[in-house]
């Protein structure tokens, strides 16, 4: 490791741990005193949820870069994808049919969605050998209409737990235990590392799959790999916090700024900078207007979807328009 | 010796036949051209060649041994190649696009180590590219980035060496260069060449062989100067060809 990308680290870290500070003694309610209500928030409510907020940030950046190195598209994200609407469909489905008392159950169902969403945006998206931005994009705003409508309707039907089913929607890390940061904590970890093993393989894949294949990697092997592991690590996030849209756009892109673009710096990187994103993010939540809470996820849009006008705006320049 | 054979290639997309029963040599150590008119199989024959496509019937032997056989990251052992178009919307250093031509030699975990800097600096001098080393990709011009990419596959340290319409998108000065830059490459390393070219009169003046496609078939083979006359073009391409000067420029009659 050099010794910058080590200072960097360094400074990550202590904003991160700053961050967690800031997020577990301040909110709605002052615990400042250390009573046993106090303690009981800080304990059971605001440690649980910061926890989640560093997993699931981390989590969705890192399946930003690994979405963008298969479809070779720098605007790919989960959210923008569809992704993270394909597994909160499955989240859905799993509280109507009551699945949602097995420990892996909605997990397991949001998987099943979101991987039978990516399924259909490649089949979509794919024009001979590439996979068009335009197409790409279309294909993901057509799955988000179309999920976001049966979401709609299932609630319409099941009012009983429409509360529930419309938190999915909206993305909020309000109730999270220390058993679902647990749960999404495992597969992050494990997908995390593992998508950090295949990363020079995905920077060999952003020069297109012919480049890839004749430099000794397995193409469709590979994507399928990386898809499903991502995936999977999105419909975890999703399962326990509901769709939050743009970390995986946002995080990786100022990430590549500052280190270049390789995905061996990246990944690492993306880890602490998700973790950033995701706790600024909470905390402008749960504070911008107490005692209420905003939903984290439209704050990660506030500042994703300018941010990817502003992408789209620079991929016009390049192209004379 | 020959390095490469094609015995009987046949190769179909659905019921078209894009190419039939191609059968040639070619010697090591050799630049071999690949010419024809557009769509008459130039680009199939070589990804058939480097296994990126399974030809449906014939055998084609590298060193003797059937191409199918060889694994992805054996192939790319054996066999690089450089595209024509070389486009992404991600931006690596020079340096780093040349490192990637060691990729075939690393295991999963492996990180580049002093051998590979080493491996990636001489590709990168003799292609003069290594002042360009710490340049984004997308920031150079169509010459300097097509030799980053040779560099590459020099870097990948292959008996064989495929190249599709590598000076199609470039200016006159610079397809002279990056063919000199091969002829240079072919002597110094021992490197086979296969090379699919439109400009006849390049064929003509620096490979040693000529293949030449039309309509999925193997018209001719043999050394340049046999293959490329007057005639012989007329034939391949539909027009009234004469070679004036030196053999070195062709035109149309008409």
């Amino acid at each position: 490791m050099k010794a910058k990308d080590f200072i960097y680290y360094i400074i990550l870290a202590l904003i991160i741990v700053g961050l967690c500070i800031i997020a577990s003694f301040f909110g709605s309610v002052d615990i400042s005193n250390m009573t046993d209500a106090d303690k009981y928030i800080l304990y059971h409510i605001r440690i649980p949820r910061t926890l989640m907020c560093m997993v699931a940030g981390s989590t969705l950046a890192v399946c930003g870069c690994a979405y963008q190195a298969v479809f070779k598209n720098p605007l790919s994200d989960p959210y923008i994808l569809g992704v993270s609407s394909g597994a909160s469909l499955g989240a859905s489905l799993a509280i109507v049919f009551g699945l949602d008392f097995l420990i892996f159950g909605v997990t397991l169902i949001s998987f099943l969605t979101a991987l039978l969403t990516v399924f259909i945006i490649m089949k979509l998206s794919q024009v001979g050998n590439r996979m068009h931005t335009t197409t790409l994009l279309l294909a993901g705003i057509s799955m988000n209409f179309l999920i976001s409508a049966i979401i709609s309707i299932i609630m319409f039907i099941d009012q009983e737990d429409m509360h529930k089913i419309y938190f999915w929607t909206m993305g909020s890390l309000s109730g999270i235990k220390y058993r679902d940061v647990l749960i999404t904590f495992c597969f992050s970890l494990v997908g995390i590392v593992f998508i950090r093993l295949y990363a020079k393989r995905l920077n060999v894949l952003l020069l297109g799959d012919m480049q890839a294949n004749s430099l000794g990697v397995n193409v469709e092997k590979t994507k399928r790999t990386i898809l499903i592991i991502s995936t999977l690590m999105t419909a975890a996030v999703v399962s326990c916090t509901g769709v939050i849209g743009f970390v995986g756009l946002v995080v990786p892109h100022i990430v590549r700024l500052i280190v270049g673009g390789d995905n061996r710096k990246i990944i690492p990187f993306s880890v602490f900078g998700g973790m950033i994103f995701m706790l600024l993010a909470d905390i402008i939540a749960r504070n911008a207007a107490a005692p209420s809470e905003l939903p984290i996820g439209s704050i990660t849009s506030l500042v994703g979807a300018p941010f990817f006008i502003y992408l789209l705006y620079n991929a016009k320049k390049k192209l004379h328009f | 010796m020959d390095i490469l054979t094609c015995k009987n290639i046949s190769y179909k997309v659905k019921d078209k036949t894009i190419l039939s029963d191609i059968n040639f040599s070619v010697p090591q150590g050799t630049m071999t051209s690949i010419v024809g008119m557009n769509g008459s199989g130039k680009t199939t024959l070589l990804k058939l060649v480097s296994n990126i496509l399974k030809s449906d019937s014939g055998e084609i032997l590298l060193e003797n041994k059937n191409i199918k056989s060889y694994s992805v990251k054996e192939t790319a052992q054996n066999i690089s190649m450089v595209f024509q178009n070389n486009e992404t919307d991600f931006d690596f250093s020079a340096q780093q696009i040349v490192l990637m031509g060691r990729m075939p030699y690393q295991k999963l975990l492996q990180a580049d180590n002093k051998d590979d800097f080493l491996i990636v600096e001489q590709a990168m001098r003799q292609t003069n590219t290594w002042q360009l080393k710490d340049r984004l990709i997308n920031s150079l011009s169509g010459g300097e980035k097509q030799r980053v990419f040779i560099a590459r596959s020099l870097a990948q340290q292959t008996k064989l060496m495929l190249l599709d319409e590598p000076v199609a998108n470039l200016d006159l000065k610079h397809q002279i260069e990056i063919m000199k830059l091969l002829k240079q490459i072919q002597k110094q390393n021992n490197t086979t060449i296969l090379i699919v070219l439109h400009d006849l009169s390049l064929a003509l003046k620096y490979s040693d062989n000529v293949l030449a496609l039309k309509n999925g078939q193997m018209c001719f083979f043999d050394s340049a100067k046999t293959v490329l006359t007057q005639e012989n073009i007329s034939t391949l391409f539909e027009i009234n060809a004469s070679i004036v000067g030196n053999h070195n420029v062709i035109i149309d009659n008409n």
